[in-house]
């Protein structure tokens, strides 16, 4: 049996959908993880009910666009990168997760029919090849979390080969560089780690690789050629919250340097109003999420300006003190913070998505 | 159980009305009392045998009456245990209107005779409650407070919801905050809303209610002179909110006295309508007829010409200031 990472060890229980029982993703799964109890169902039998207290992981075909824009907003700036639906849920279990408020089960789902998938991005990429795309994987599950179990990752960097116009950005708290050699273009993929304060990665984020792993890998890979991203996202307000990101800004300025590095996003912890209820009764460990959340212009709560200006300020001056200014954008946020922190607002440089396709494709400017 | 068939007339000074069972005592009110008088008793009272006396099982409040009235009583022999006395209690007063802390006082009376499941399937039904409902949940959580909660409970000081914020702190937390509850009588709305805020604001910095309330300045409120309880219920839950939300409170705080000094003489009002997430702020004003209009236009380019405004309009810009 394939020696399987301590985050997927509580993968207790397989349900296969009948119509994709005979996918080669299947096939792949059930070969690394032998010896589990397999349920086969109706594809129509509904969605999977585990009754055990470990994880479930659901193998079944996707019907629905595979690619989709991020849903930004009109009054906060949005990254504008493409979301390649991959599955849903993750075996980690980061108390601020959104999964917990966007699904109602923690059932890992893996959609088997990958060339459906490939097939769709084929048709989407090929139509005009002067069009650049950003994309990446880690919006509804973690980029690599089954990335052990599926090399779904490693079959998409191969794929992305044939499509210069594409950079494909793998997003993740776990660190399986496994897909590496696989890539044919290492200038257009992004591998990026979600980074926080050591005592965030500690108390909240459970099942997740160590800050220095994560730099570690970080490293490997600017080492290997590829230039990586780097999230401080969600930024927490919590005591001692100075010191913490000083620690984590002081290991990257150790690991990386800016040539290393095509983005920086900061963004704060904001969420849907109903996910605060939803911490709170799982992780009563979760302080943070009692601080000063107030209404959002979209609707999210989110940490009271000043307070998010201040630690932003605290975040970018030590960021930009080591050479990553030109890196950094914020997440989600709007003119007055862009200006309070930075000193520009995206509308001054050509727009936030056009900053960012820019950096991702190595500095090549956009000629469209 | 047996409740015998024949009626007995006793002596009101041979009934002892002090059992466990009779869990909701209380004055009798002017009906009952005007009802005994002009027309007598209709309903015996329930009695066991206790001596060479009684002890009353039901009928606490007629014989308060009769007593008083120096009548002999009415009333009929059983023979029950206690979580039959219980139940014909509970039965013969379900007509009274029952607030929580009769149903408290109820259930810490079967509590001990019965198991939670046979408490929420049996007895909160008898008492107008869901078994299903929140009522009962929280009503049984209630158990698991310090004793000394109870008192505030069954006078109706303390709404049953605080339960839920008082069931997620610590017993030092609970003894830390139990003052609050021994004389001010509390809305439901204010006492969850003081006991959220608190326990968040604890959460939030890590450390404990009792250091924030005795931080805060909320004892002294207690003791303080000239204050009704009603202001004191107000000057608490302020000082709750501005614990848990303390940057917020100071910007709210003088975004509304810059406010009120800009409009000062006018009839515009100013709010700040984004939560200090933009800088916008709006002015209204109501007019009902061209003079109105024409004083409120005047007193629009009065308010444009405050020195003010950029004080208000700057006031969320700069980065928080560190907590004192
Ligand atoms: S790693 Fe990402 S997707 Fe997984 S639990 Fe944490 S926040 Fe959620």
């Amino acid at each position: 049996m394939t020696h399987l990472p301590a985050h997927l060890a509580a993968i207790e229980h397989i349900y296969l959908d009948r119509s994709a029982r005979d996918e080669p993703l299947t096939a792949r799964v059930l070969d690394r993880l032998p010896g589990l109890p397999l349920t086969e169902r109706e594809d129509e039998a509904g969605p999977v009910e585990h009754p055990g207290t470990g994880q479930a992981l659901w193998l079944r075909r996707f019907k629905g666009r595979f690619l989709r824009p991020c849903p930004g907003t009109r009054i906060y700036h949005c990254c504008a990168y493409q979301i390649a639906h991959i599955g849903e849920n993750c075996p980690m279990s980061c108390t601020y997760c959104i999964l917990q408020a966007y699904f109602q089960d923690r059932t890992l789902k893996v959609w088997t029919n990958r060339d459906d998938f490939l097939e769709e991005l084929d048709r989407t990429f090929s139509e005009d090849p002067t069009r650049r795309w950003r994309i990446g994987t880690g919006e509804f599950t973690d980029s690599l979390a089954l990335e052990a179990l599926t090399g779904l990752s490693g079959d998409l960097v191969e794929f992305l080969g044939r499509f210069p116009n594409v950079c494909l950005e793998l997003k993740s708290k776990i660190v399986d560089l496994s897909w590496t050699p696989r890539v044919p273009r290492p200038d257009r993929v992004l591998p990026a780690w979600s980074l926080n304060a050591p005592q965030i990665v500690a108390t909240q984020e459970q099942g997740t690789a160590s800050l220095e792993e994560r730099l570690q890998a970080a490293r490997t890979c600017a080492d290997a050629g590829f230039k990586v991203c780097l999230h401080f996202d969600p930024i927490i307000h919590f005591p001692g919250w100075q010191e913490g990101y000083s620690r984590t800004i002081k290991m990257i300025g150790d690991m990386l340097a800016p040539e290393h590095v095509a983005y920086i996003s900061l963004g704060s912890f904001r969420h849907m109003p109903e996910l605060a209820g939803i911490i709170a009764r799982r992780h009563p460990q979760a302080g943070y999420v009692h601080g000063e959340f107030v209404p959002g212009l979209d609707g999210k709560m989110r940490l009271l300006r000043p307070l998010r200006v201040e630690q932003f300020t605290f975040l970018a001056a030590r960021l930009t003190a080591l050479g990553f200014g030109p890196a950094l954008y914020f997440c989600m946020e709007s003119d007055e913070v862009w200006r309070a922190v930075l000193g520009r607002t995206p509308g001054e440089f050509g727009g936030l998505g056009r900053y960012l396709m820019d950096r991702a494709f190595g500095g090549e400017r956009d000629s469209g | 159980m047996t409740v015998s068939d024949a009626v007995i007339l006793i002596p009101a000074q041979a009934i002892e009305a002090s059992s466990p069972c009779l869990f909701w005592p209380g004055e009798p009110d002017e009906s009952l009392a005007f009802s005994l008088a002009r027309l007598g008793q209709m309903e015996p009272v329930l009695v066991e045998r206790q001596g060479e006396g009684f002890s009353l099982v039901a009928g606490a409040r007629r014989l308060a009456v009769l007593t008083d009235l120096g009548r002999p009583v009415l009333a009929r022999e059983v023979e029950a245990t206690d979580l039959e006395k219980g139940l014909l209690y509970l039965s013969t007063n379900a007509a009274r209107p029952l607030t929580d802390g009769m149903r408290f006082a109820a259930l810490r009376y079967f509590h001990m005779l019965l198991t939670e499941s046979e408490l929420t399937n049996f007895v909160a039904p008898l008492m107008g409650l869901s078994p299903q409902g929140r009522d009962i949940r929280l009503l049984l959580a209630w158990f698991n407070l310090p004793d000394a909660f109870d008192p505030a409970l069954m006078s109706g000081r303390l709404p049953l919801a605080a339960g839920e914020p008082l069931s997620r702190m610590t017993r030092e937390e609970q003894e830390a905050v139990l003052p609050f509850f021994a004389t001010l009588a509390w809305s439901r709305g204010s006492a969850v809303n003081f006991l959220t805020w608190i326990l968040e604001a604890a959460r939030a910095r890590e450390m404990s209610a009792s250091e924030i309330l005795a931080q805060g300045g909320f004892y002294p409120i207690l003791s303080e002179e000239g204050l009704s309880p009603k202001d004191a219920i107000t000057a608490l839950t302020a000082l709750a909110r501005a614990a848990r939300y303390p940057a917020l409170f100071r910007l709210e705080t003088e975004a509304v006295r810059l406010g009120r000094e800009i409009c000062a003489g006018t009839a515009f009002r100013l709010t700040r309508p984004d939560q200090f997430e933009t800088p916008a702020v709006e002015l209204t004003v109501r007019v009902a007829g061209p003079g109105p209009l024409s004083r409120a236009t005047a007193d629009f380019q009065k308010i444009a010409a405050s020195p003010l405004w950029d004080r208000l309009f700057n006031l969320a810009e700069a980065p928080a200031e560190p907590e004192a």
